[in-house]
């Protein structure tokens, strides 16, 4: 089921009245939420109702049994049944035609003809989100941070919480399981944020990214015959459709929590305005890099032992970053692309700026600068092949950049959009979100009329049944 | 918990109040006014029994030039609109019909007619077309926040008598009769606006209206002409599946594809991809006629 569906227009207020209702008892809430969840999840495809199940189901024992045993070993083996599982899991449905394509290709270049033998495998909606989360879960229990929890129903609905489901914020068992294993009251006031981040969601969804989505195909689809104006024109673009789309989809899935008195996990912090690639990693993401922060980097030594050391796993947790987000050397490439920004910030000891309080003209340049080898980091992320992607950029470094761009009214108001979006969060960005206190404080007419406005513009720009593209990941 | 969702409810009302107040103010001044539809329906109050009615999108409305036609001694009347699918094509045939009566439809027909949701089509007709029973249920059934809003507007014009805007452009010409002449006739390269699709897929609801219109001028005794005007080599080359679509129109009657016959028309007979300018308009109305004197439908 999608955010920007009518099914989901109609399940929302629907969960929301059952869940409430049913406030007598934790128990009663939990249900109604795995319900829910699983209805949400098996609109898609219920044949894979059973995979998340399995997936709990594994986990939740899987963590008793470690809590339960004393032997190091024994607690060692089981966490390497989670681990194998999910990631197993993981590289059936999402990267086993990707090694097979690899190892043909291998073979090509010795000059062993090989059949590719490509499996009929369809990737299940929000795998590389659920399985990390229950990972952690496991890891959390193993590692000790975490006593492991005999509550089935709530185990079920910290795996399968609808919101976040299908592509996150994952969240961490510390934070969410606590919420889940306390009965929930209805709060007032974070009811009427989760409607407002709901609202700004939509907006940076329906408004933004799918509306900047035609003319990036069509670019990216055209590269050969463009010039480098117009495909510098399509990564800017692109860069707002998948801001628009992921942070959206993230501020749907936060807002619609609150609703249900859950608090998730700020998934993006304006990365846009980062001053440098470690500041953007710092506001994009945020889960997932954080995931990899407390998973990979630091059981790998993180920076704590020798500069060598310390760059071999920085290396590492971006070529997995690029990884996770697909079976193809494109996002590879990508993930390669950025710890080659991010390792000179890395060795001058200058990774750990923030944005600060009076962004000043030298900030300005900083922002700019980071946005634009973003930009270009995009055209990995977004080309068929790395070979796509570098003709792209050799067309974007030629003269051809400064031949003029034809733009149709459209592509004109898509951009003052995208302004509007910008000067929003900017002068916003020290709030949770744009809207957390924007309008809070006028005359109740004003702001109802503001709110009501930008759902004309949701109402006005909206293309039904569009997915979000990081589902596929 | 009860004043949140009464204070969910009142801006529900407000909004709803807010809509039907700035989405009518918002259509009625904005409308759909790049296709001269309004000019059209204006129009065609006076036609009256024509030899030929051209019904289609901007290919049709840029494509068949009534002046060209009426040299020829026949008055013909292009109803074309934008984006014009072949719902909305059954749509306008089954309103204007008894009204206009003609002897012969031409309907512009392509793969992009064949596969259009019909949305934009609907926000033109809404914006432009008096507002009757079929209309408005078209736009209910598109499942579309935009044409919901069109039709909130429409409801409100027509309660209160406001007649569709009727405008023109420094770019276009509008010449009586419903052909729009575009003024500069030199070619703009559009590469980016050039859709990639692999194929055309076919829209259950534009087959059953090509059916219905199939049905509804056999019933009448009027002779349909199914036709696709030519569109630059390049961009009707981007579809793979041109075969198919030859195939789907040709079993439903007769049909001429003028991408074939006249396939060596190169950027100097088009101002963009997708539309002609008048010398390949007057190229493709030229063999056009031609062809319908060559199976006797006119003697000229």
């Amino acid at each position: 089921m999608l955010f920007n569906s009518l099914a989901f227009c109609i399940f929302l207020p629907l969960v929301f009245a059952v869940y409430w209702y049913s406030n007598k008892s934790l128990r009663l809430q939990n249900i109604v939420l795995a319900i829910a969840s699983y209805v949400f999840y098996g609109w898609w495809d219920y044949r894979f109702l059973v995979l998340i199940f399995v997936s709990t189901l594994v986990d939740y024992f899987v963590s008793l049994g470690m809590e339960r045993s004393k032997n190091k070993k024994r607690r060692k083996s089981l966490l390497g049944i989670s681990v194998v599982f999910n990631l197993g899991l993981l590289g059936y449905y999402k990267y086993a035609n990707f090694f097979i394509d690899s190892l043909v290709d291998s073979f090509q270049l010795l000059g062993l003809d090989l059949a590719s033998p490509t499996l009929n495998v369809i990737l299940p909606v929000g795998i590389s989100f659920y399985t990390f989360q229950t990972l952690s879960y496991s890891i959390d229990v193993y590692r000790g941070d975490l006593k492991a929890n005999n509550n089935f129903l709530a185990f079920m609905v910290y795996v399968g919480f609808f919101p976040q489901l299908v592509a996150g914020p994952i969240e961490r068992s510390t934070k969410l399981l606590p919420q889940i294993l306390n009965k929930r009251t209805f709060d007032y006031q974070e009811a009427v944020l989760g409607m407002k981040q709901i609202l700004w969601g939509l907006f940076k969804k329906m408004v933004i990214a799918d509306n900047c989505a035609p003319y990036v195909n069509e670019i990216f689809n055209s590269s050969e015959n463009l010039h480098g104006s117009t495909l510098l024109l399509g990564a800017i673009l692109f860069s707002f459709q998948i801001y628009g789309d992921f942070s959206g989809y993230s501020d749907i899935a936060i807002g619609v929590s609150r609703l249900f008195g859950i608090k998730l996990t700020r998934n993006f912090h304006c990365p846009y305005f980062s001053r440098d690639i470690a500041e953007f990693w710092r506001r994009w993401h945020i889960s997932l890099s954080s995931w990899f922060r407390d998973y990979v980097y630091i059981p790998l030594g993180g920076s704590a032992k020798n500069r060598i050391t310390s760059i071999k796993n920085i290396f590492t947790i971006f070529l997995i970053s690029g990884f996770w987000h697909g079976a193809n050397w494109t996002f590879i490439a990508w993930g390669a692309f950025h710890s080659l920004l991010y390792l000179p910030l890395f060795l001058l000891k200058r990774n750990r700026k923030n944005l600060s309080k009076h962004a000043g003209v030298r900030d300005g340049f900083s922002i700019v600068q980071t946005y634009l080898f973003v930009c270009i980091g995009w055209v990995f992320f977004r080309a068929k092949d790395i070979n796509h992607a570098m003709d792209i950029l050799t067309e974007i470094m030629s003269r051809s950049l400064f031949s003029p761009i034809q733009v149709s009214l459209r592509v004109i108001i898509v951009l003052a959009l995208i302004i509007l979006l910008i000067s929003l969060e900017w002068m916003t960005r020290k709030d949770d979100f744009a809207l957390a206190k924007l309008g809070s404080k006028w005359n109740t007419t004003i702001s109802w009329s503001f709110y009501s406005s930008l759902l004309f513009i949701i109402v006005w720009f909206a293309k039904t049944g569009t997915s979000f593209i990081y589902f596929q990941f | 918990m009860r004043n949140f969702l009464i204070r969910t409810l009142k801006f529900g009302l407000f909004a709803v109040v807010y809509f039907f107040i700035i989405g009518s103010i918002t259509w009625i001044s904005i409308g759909f006014t790049h296709g001269f539809l309004s000019n059209r329906i204006a129009e065609l109050k006076e036609i009256k029994n024509p030899d030929i009615l051209f019904l289609g999108s901007s290919r049709c409305y840029r494509g068949f030039d009534t002046r060209i036609f009426a040299k020829q001694n026949i008055e013909s009347f292009n109803l074309g609109s934008s984006a014009q699918s072949l719902e909305q094509s059954y749509l306008l045939l089954n309103k204007y019909l008894d009204q206009v009566n003609p002897k012969m439809v031409i309907l512009e027909v392509s793969g992009r007619s064949l596969e259009a949701d019909g949305i934009e089509s609907t926000l033109d007709l809404l914006a432009n077309v008096p507002l009757d029973v079929d209309l408005g249920c078209s736009a209910m059934v598109s499942r579309n926040p935009r044409t919901y809003l069109a039709l909130m507007s429409a409801i409100v014009r027509r309660c209160l008598s406001i007649a569709p805007i009727i405008r023109s452009n420094s770019r276009d010409h509008y010449v009586s009769g419903g052909f729009v002449e575009r003024v500069d006739p030199t070619y703009r390269d559009e590469k980016v606006f050039i859709p990639n699709s692999l194929s055309f897929k076919i829209r259950e609801k534009n087959k059953e209206s090509l059916d219905q219109i199939v049905e509804l001028t056999k019933e009448r005794g009027i002779t349909l002409f199914l036709v696709q005007v030519p569109i630059l080599p390049q961009r009707y080359k981007t579809h793979s599946n041109r075969a198919e679509i030859d195939q789907f129109f040709a079993q439903r009657g007769v049909y001429l594809n003028f991408n074939k016959r006249l396939s060596i028309l190169d950027a100097d007979y088009f101002y963009d991809s997708s539309h002609l300018n008048n010398r390949g308009v007057s190229v493709f109305n030229e063999s056009l006629l031609d062809a319908l004197q060559d199976r006797g439908l006119f003697h000229l």
